[in-house]
């Protein structure tokens, strides 16, 4: 359950968007145990990812139902079940979240060709070198 | 211009080392074809 009222509608849609890049860069599953009846996923995210991604989904179309009702002061109520907009100012109920952090850009691919011990690459051919000598061999087309 | 040379390995203008190893993989007779690009031997097979 969370309610929201509208003046942090902005702040928390931002800091809510802010934090799904975090989890999609956090791999899902490392492994699934089953304990009784549950089965425990290791490392899982993905119901964060998901409940998180509803969550924005529902303040989103939440702040434009309100703008299209013309409604400036109102609080969103968010159930597991279902939401709704009230004019009832209600006090908010927001679970801590994480503060947004950075989120390292993944390591470019780097490509490094072997030249075999050659100073030089020769269109077309193939070689690898010892010393000054090269061995060398066309490319088929 | 470019000048290639048909060469038997066994022939070859490179270090004897060199020469031997090829001398066991494609044998003393069997030609090639060499070529001088800047100041390096360039011996195409």
């Amino acid at each position: 359950m969370m309610v929201v009222r509208s003046t942090s509608m902005e702040k928390v849609i931002w800091h809510v968007r802010s934090l799904l890049p975090q989890l999609e860069s956090t791999p899902i599953t490392l492994a699934r145990r089953q304990v009784g009846n549950h089965v425990i996923g290791l490392g899982t995210l993905g119901y964060l990812y998901t409940a998180l991604s509803s969550v924005l989904e529902t303040l989103v179309e939440a702040g434009k139902m309100a703008n299209d009702l013309r409604l400036k002061d109102y609080t969103v109520v968010m159930g597991p079940e279902e939401s709704y907009i009230t004019t009832t100012p209600l006090p908010e109920v927001i679970p801590p979240l994480p503060p947004p952090r950075e989120v390292p850009p993944l390591p470019k691919q780097s490509v490094e060709l072997n030249t075999f011990g050659c100073p030089n690459l020769t269109l077309g051919m193939v070689k690898f070198c010892v010393g000054d000598v090269e061995i060398a061999y066309y490319l088929s087309r | 211009m470019r000048t290639l040379q048909k060469k038997r390995v066994a022939e070859l203008p490179v270090s004897q080392q060199i020469k031997d190893v090829l001398i066991k993989v494609l044998g003393p007779n069997e030609e090639v074809y060499v070529e001088v690009v800047g100041g390096r031997i360039r011996v195409i097979l």
